[in-house]
């Protein structure tokens, strides 16, 4: 089953005269396995859909289906139940909260889901271990690099069964070095059979995906596979 | 929300709030401060609140029994009645004056018959130094006494006027009322003065120990039935049940002001809280992207409000039992009784933290729906939404507003304090209602004002819910003062609409167990007002005989019956009182002299008769005197204070059978004066003339009032103008003036 789909999506913000397309006619898909990236200059839409197949928000025209669940047809909670048990997110920074220790953050969509403190805790150590961050459990945020910030985003984003992983600029803020170790991490996510979509300006991390989707004024202007180069092949290296 | 959410909000909650030090710290003083001074309070209030016990003891000591005295029954009789190996103890009182320096002092003698501070007698005083008085002659003065007495432990002091003398062995004092001026006397110490004078001397009461072993109840049923004693006896248990303890609705008042405070404080805090929500938006946008529900979010923003609130609660209740161990040394003179150690009082203090943790949680409330209206997007990107515009709520809000200051309005003057309270409860609530209104009009107004002022009202009209916030706290805040000004002022229009006495009146009371009327006192108020009329109101009696006892009855007269103008009636009821043309110009009434020699009773005021005849009477209905009598009223304005009485001639008066009763009956001596012209301020004694050094300051023009009176005399002087409303309040009790002036001395002596 495709985990992500898009069909004909459209989005509007604003009325009257400040009305404005951000999306429009927006068709896609993501196989589970697959690590799709969206490219395209600022102002293109690619947050934007990011956010409309995360359920943060909802499309004006057009169908959002996460495994086959029509997102429309779902409330807000249980939007928010899909959030926690499905998808995740990875922001290009800020992304934890700054009161919490590195496993509490990874912990919490589990915990706001009703698992047992010590299960979720658990959990979070597992996913830690994954991303390499387990020694750092109990720091804070602020106790942590920005490549380590971002580790712990994608464990959390990854955490529990979640099977789609949206990651919008996630290395925006990183140097190359650590940029390409959060890439890794993100291909092997994919690799162990979820799915990804990354939205990155950058062609050397667009290397690492499996499909370029390139947009322009709110509309897919091409689609492609990922350029041939030295980044592509890492990502080959890592794949195997 | 299961356990797991919940922890996991409060978490975030709590982290949030420790991140933010400085503004959590400016919540939780919003709330520690009103809690910490309800707390003070109730401390305070259960420290000073006497017991029952304390209570009883005051009055009853340690013993088993209190008799009350009844005529004829010593302690020789009374041991007689009670089971051998009781203990019996006489409590005898009496009050005297006398001057010390120039100043006049008040002493109340108590003896009993035992050593004070033996049972049955210990716990009625309270010994503070030195010993209690143990044989005739001796005593124990409380530091209040000792003080206007110049006396000290080892002095001696010699009473004229009550034929008494004892050396002062100790200090000590009741201890409900420490600053009493009295002194316990040793047994036997009023022996003389109670053979010599018997009306100065009172039997308090007979306090009885038991012998151990001996049945209370059982005693106390053979005593009740005892003839001789009319039933005066009760046990302690009877007493302590009807002992009542009232700290629980002092505590109540503090509840309820400290909750209109936190209400207060609720709403400064709500904006606090407000721009915290607004500065954690992106850790609200996380939580809904990782998966948080509204609910989440909401959680999380009163989560906030309820551990600060927790805090400010705990901290409150810190600095209350603080500031009560601190007030501890200062509560004997404000609760005006000894007190004991510091009491804590749980409940309330545990009361006290759920509050503070209310107040907090109420305060997040707000703040807490608009974050869970926010879209995880809007959270992220740290935009709020657009603020909605004032609904029609705000528009009833000021309608409520108009409706409730016209109820205020109309209240004020007809003094009605439930409608007045009803308005002001409306007009707050509708100002809070209608806020958001009032601040997009401020807006509004905006582009009419130079730059500047444009630049900060439109910041103002922006900032719509923190402007509100501390608009509601103003108005809360000043709602409580305005209120008490209001009732006040209704009050005070009341007062101003009954004056007590005309312009040109005084009344004159002597004041004093032993005091006489007597009629050189007449001349010399007339020498001093030259000019002036004065009149004794003189009670009227009617002596009547029932069984073998005959007694003098005071007669009073009721008015018809009035509407009270709330759906209620009333009647005048005023004492009768002889006098003549000269009262009668006394009290502005000189027309009504042809009718009063008539032999009609005088009213004063339309009201006062009806039709043309009055019914006076002894005033108790069952076997009492009632007579229906032809009475005019006579057309002045009737003042409070002079003019609540009814006079009859004395010629009528002895046609009737009454005549002028013994002053010791109900009241002391008292006197109208009438001035020849309006007295200014300067003629107040019983406003402030007393802390004026001047001489001759207490008559229009310097006149000065030269009389001369011995020293136990007590002037209590009163008049309408010049003074506060509260001074005329104050007088209408027991404001008392001396007059100690000789003559060709005038007016020294006021204090």
């Amino acid at each position: 089953m495709t985990t992500l789909e898009l069909a004909r999506v459209t989005k509007r913000f604003g009325s009257g005269h400040l009305e404005v397309d951000a999306l429009t006619d927006v068709s896609m898909g993501v196989q589970p396995g697959e690590l799709v990236a969206v490219m395209g200059p600022s102002g293109s839409g690619k947050t934007t859909l990011l956010s409309l197949a995360g359920g943060l928000d909802t499309a004006s025209e057009g169908t959002v289906r996460v495994e086959g669940v029509d997102l429309s047809s779902l409330g807000a909670r249980e939007l928010a139940r899909l959030r926690r048990r499905r998808i995740g997110y990875v922001f290009q920074q800020l992304n934890l909260i700054e009161g919490l220790t590195a496993g509490e953050n990874v912990s919490l969509p589990l915990e706001l889901d009703g698992v047992v403190t010590r299960s979720a805790r658990g959990a979070a150590l597992e996913a830690l271990a994954l991303m390499e961050m387990a020694e750092l459990v109990d720091r804070f945020p602020e106790e942590l690099s920005g490549g380590e910030q971002q580790r712990v985003a994608i464990a959390r984003a990854v955490v529990g069964e979640r099977i789609l992983l949206l990651a919008d600029e996630p290395t925006g803020a990183l140097d190359s070095v650590t940029g390409e170790s959060v890439l890794r991490l993100l291909r092997g996510h994919c690799d162990r059979g979820g799915a990804g979509v990354l939205v990155t300006h950058d062609a050397r991390f667009a290397a690492w995906a499996d499909r370029v989707v390139f947009l322009r004024d709110g509309r897919i202007a091409d689609e492609t596979r990922a350029p041939e180069g030295p980044e592509s092949l890492l990502a080959q290296t890592a794949r195997r | 929300m299961s356990v797991s959410p919940l922890r996991a909000v409060a978490r975030v909650a709590w982290r949030q709030a420790w991140r933010a030090r400085a503004r959590s710290t400016l919540v939780v003083t919003m709330v520690a401060l009103p809690i910490g001074g309800l707390c003070t309070a109730a401390v305070a209030i259960r420290t000073a609140a006497e017991t029952p016990e304390q209570r009883v003891a005051a009055y009853m000591g340690s013993a088993d029994l209190l008799v009350y005295p009844s005529k004829g029954v010593g302690v020789s009789d009374l041991k007689a009645m009670l089971p051998s190996g009781s203990a019996v103890a006489e409590w005898r009182s009496t009050y005297t004056e006398t001057t010390v320096g120039g100043s006049y002092v008040q002493l109340f003698l108590a003896e009993l018959s035992i050593p004070a501070g033996q049972p049955p007698g210990r716990g009625l005083f309270a010994l503070l130094d030195g010993r209690f008085p143990s044989a005739a002659g001796e005593a124990a003065a409380s530091p209040t006494l000792l003080d206007a007495l110049q006396a000290e432990i080892g002095d001696s002091v010699s009473l004229q006027d009550a034929d008494v003398t004892f050396r002062v062995v100790g200090t000590a004092v009741q201890p409900n009322e420490p600053t009493f001026p009295h002194a316990i006397l040793g047994p036997g110490s009023l022996d003389t003065l109670a053979s010599a004078r018997p009306r100065m001397v009172n039997t308090e009461s007979f306090l009885v120990d038991l012998a151990p072993g001996t049945s209370v109840e059982a005693v106390w049923q053979s005593l009740v039935n005892t003839p001789e004693l009319q039933g005066g006896v009760s046990t302690r248990a009877m007493e302590m049940t009807m002992s009542f303890d009232n700290s629980e609705g002092a505590t109540g008042w503090s509840f309820a002001v400290t909750s209109l405070l936190l209400l207060a404080t609720g709403m400064i805090a709500a904006a606090a809280f407000a721009v915290g929500a607004r500065r954690q938006l992106r850790t609200l946008g996380l939580l809904g992207a990782a998966g948080g529900e509204p609910r989440h979010v909401r959680a999380t923003v009163v989560m906030g409000g309820v551990a600060l609130g927790f805090v400010g609660g705990l901290a409150g209740v810190a600095l209350g039992v603080a500031g009560g161990i601190a007030i501890h040394p200062h509560l004997d003179w404000l609760a005006g009784r000894i007190v004991g150690p510091v009491r804590i009082p749980v409940l309330p203090l545990v009361g006290a933290v759920a509050l503070g943790t209310l107040a907090g949680a109420f305060a997040a409330l707000g703040p807490a729906r608009s974050a869970g209206r926010l879209t995880t997007t809007q959270a992220l990107a740290g935009r709020l939404p657009t603020p909605r515009r004032p609904g029609r709520i705000a528009a009833v809000g000021m309608v409520a507003v108009g409706i409730g200051a016209a109820i205020t309005a109309l209240a004020t003057p007809a003094h009605s304090d439930p409608w007045l309270v009803l308005g002001l409860g409306i007009m707050t609530a509708g100002f809070l209602v209608a806020i958001p209104l009032l601040v997009t009009w401020t807006g509004l107004l905006a582009g009419r004002l130079p730059t500047v002022a444009r630049l900060s009202t439109r910041d103002i009209a922006r900032h719509g819910r923190r402007t509100g916030a501390a608009i509601a706290a103003a108005v809360i805040a000043l709602a409580v003062p305005v209120g008490v000004s209001a009732i006040t002022l209704s009050q005070e229009a009341l007062d101003r609409r009954s004056p007590q006495l005309a312009d040109d009146q005084l009344m004159i009371e002597l004041i004093g167990r032993d005091a006489e009327a007597d009629p050189s006192l007449l001349a010399e108020f007339k020498r001093s007002f030259r000019g002036s009329v004065v009149a004794p109101l003189t009670p009227v009696a009617i002596t009547m005989t029932r069984g073998d006892r005959t007694r003098a009855h005071q007669l009073w007269v009721q008015g018809p019956e009035q509407d009270d103008g709330q759906g209620g009636t009333w009647f005048i009821t005023a004492p009768l009182r002889i006098g003549g043309a000269d009262l009668l110009r006394a009290l502005h009434a000189e027309r009504a002299v042809p009718a009063l020699e008539q032999g009609k009773i005088v009213g004063f005021g339309p009201d006062s008769v009806a039709g043309s005849s009055v019914d006076v009477s002894t005033g108790f209905a069952q076997q009492g005197f009632r007579m229906t009598l032809s009475a005019v009223a006579a057309d002045v304005p009737r003042y409070e204070l002079a003019t609540s009485v009814y006079v009859v001639s004395p010629a009528r008066a002895e046609e009737l059978g009454f005549s002028a009763a013994d002053w010791d009956l109900q009241e002391y001596p008292r006197y109208v004066l009438r001035a020849d012209a309006p007295l200014d301020d300067r003629a107040d004694p019983a406003g402030e003339g007393h802390r004026r050094p001047s001489a001759g300051a207490l008559g229009p023009g310097g006149r000065g009032l030269p009389v001369r009176r011995r020293g136990s005399s007590i002037a209590r002087v009163e008049r309408r103008r010049g003074a506060r409303p509260s001074d005329r309040r104050r007088d209408r009790g027991a404001h008392r003036r001396r007059v100690e002036a000789g003559p060709g001395d005038p007016g020294r002596g006021w204090w």
